[in-house]
């Protein structure tokens, strides 16, 4: 589910990528100041996408070189100073706080994993605690609830639960907002995060049609693998769930910021489209390797 | 209100050209038919085309000034109730300008009229220029009082069925109108044709213009 919204670095200025890691690096590193050291561990592309889009809202922040445990030899340039960057924090760690309690109630966990996220499951309570948040957490409690009730009930429809997986992260984007910004900054988020489970849904098709865990693609298609036919249909909507975040992300205040616009436009236009890109015709033989040139 | 150069995201120095691609780029993006009645955001994205068309009509109506100051200063000055006193010379004016595409000239062209002296065609003009600008409600209304004005024009009728038509693209018929285009003097089809009878005439006489036919 996470780790999905990423650039193609490749087609990115160098200063442009150089501010987008130091956008990570500055959100790992508060991570781990406001929600303690080992929370950092779980921080994902996705969240600096999210960083990105809040930082139109409230520019600022000063960039600074440090070392960290990732990366001990070399200093890096890190975003620092940004309130932002702290919120993001927060919501990062509260979404993978939901996410480990929703995956240890799954009954399809294996062994080693549950163990795994036992131990992980106090250090992230105690950083959503020290997080805040309280309001967003009930949102996200409310929404997976109702997400695994679909799950349970065998949904065969993959717009059910990608509309509630898109409302969580819509309010996830939006908080803290208010107004038109909220609404914008949340239809960001709701089409990237219905974006998000489908194409989740169909990369994941052939393992779950292995294992019978729930994927409402093969619930809807059956067989082994997503069939050509299929796979084009789901490109389709796919396609279409971006032509709408399309739409919210042109909305958004971009203002003089030309550095952060053309990486949310290399993230929309690029790196979403080559995540997806194992659905056409031939299979996406340029697969995942987004740094290839 | 914001730097017109930056809503549209173009240098000062760029050319009108380019300030027209530009303006042509964002106004698509942000065109009602992306975002219909029903989207959730529509209300902000005919706000942002609103404000697109306002920087465009301010730019073009900088540049007007500009040239006027500049070029035309002293052909304007002290003169400007009895050029337009004439009533028919203005017309042809503000026609030229919206097929030269200056928009905010032909806007103050047309607003330097006296009320009293506004006929069918001010009211026909003043409704293509809101048109363009998005305001169909009081474009139509401006239509509709050409229209009563003078029931006779088949220009005015022409337009007015085109919008009962719900015509999409409203401002191409007059920027198009082959009406117009005779006032400039010749047009491309005029041009071809000239060339076709110099071909058939050198023929004639035993040369050949065009080789090929």
């Amino acid at each position: 589910m996470f780790g999905y919204v990423k650039p193609n670095p490749a087609e990115l200025y160098v200063r442009e990528y150089e501010f987008y890691k130091s956008v990570y690096c500055g959100v790992c590193r508060s991570m781990k100041r406001t929600c303690g050291r080992l929370t950092a561990l779980s921080l994902s592309y996705d969240f600096v996408f999210l960083a990105l889009v809040r930082l139109l809202y409230a520019p600022g922040g000063t960039q600074c070189r440090h070392r960290c445990i990732a990366h001990p030899l070399k200093k890096r340039c890190m975003l620092t100073d940004s309130a932002v960057l702290d919120l993001v924090g927060r919501e990062a760690v509260l979404l993978t706080w939901h996410k480990i309690r929703d995956d240890l109630a799954d009954r399809d966990c294996g062994f080693f994993r549950r163990c795994a996220l036992r131990l992980a499951s106090p250090v992230y309570r105690r950083g959503v605690r020290r997080g805040g948040l309280n309001s967003l957490s009930a949102v996200c409690e409310e929404k997976l609830a109702a997400l695994s009730e679909l799950e349970r009930a065998r949904e065969a429809s993959v717009d059910a639960p990608a509309q509630l997986f898109g409302e969580l992260l819509g309010a996830v984007f939006a908080c803290g907002l208010e107004g038109a910004d909220a609404r914008v900054a949340g239809q960001v988020g709701f089409h990237l995060g219905k974006f998000i489970y489908a194409a989740d849904a169909a990369e994941d098709f052939a393992a779950d049609a292995a294992s019978g865990s729930y994927n409402p693609y093969v619930l809807l298609y059956g067989g082994r693998a997503l069939s050509g036919s299929a796979r084009a249909a789901v490109r389709c909507g796919l396609l279409l769930e971006l032509e709408q975040m399309e739409k919210a992300v042109q909305l958004l205040p971009f203002g003089e910021q030309k550095g952060i616009r053309h990486i949310i436009e290399n993230i929309l236009y690029d790196g979403l489209l080559r995540r997806i890109s194992f659905l056409e015709e031939d299979g996406g033989a340029t697969g995942k390797e987004t740094t290839a040139v | 209100m914001n730097d017109p150069y930056k809503v549209l995201g173009v240098s000062p120095s760029a050319t009108d050209e380019e300030v027209k691609s530009a303006y042509r780029a964002l106004a698509r993006k942000y065109h009602p038919d992306n975002y219909p009645a029903d989207h959730p955001l529509a209300d902000l994205a005919s706000e942002k085309m609103k404000e697109i068309n306002q920087a465009y009509d301010e730019i073009q109506r900088m540049r007007a000034g500009g040239a006027r100051n500049t070029a035309g200063g002293n052909s304007y000055s002290g003169a400007n109730g009895q050029t337009y006193a004439g009533g028919t010379g203005v017309y042809a004016q503000v026609r030229n300008a919206i097929n030269r595409g200056r928009f905010g000239e032909a806007e103050s062209l047309l607003n330097g009229v006296p009320a009293d002296q506004q006929t069918a065609d001010w009211h026909y003009l003043k409704s293509v220029l809101l048109a363009r600008r998005g305001w169909i409600n009081d474009a139509m209304r401006e239509l509709e009082t050409a229209c009563t004005m003078d029931p006779s024009n088949v220009e005015y009728q022409q337009a007015k069925q085109m919008f009962n038509g719900r015509g999409n693209s409203f401002g191409n018929i007059y920027y198009g109108d082959n009406r117009q285009t005779r006032n400039t003097g010749c047009s491309t089809c005029d041009m071809c044709l000239g060339l076709m009878c110099a071909d058939s005439c050198c023929e004639c006489m035993g040369g050949d213009l065009i080789s090929c036919c």
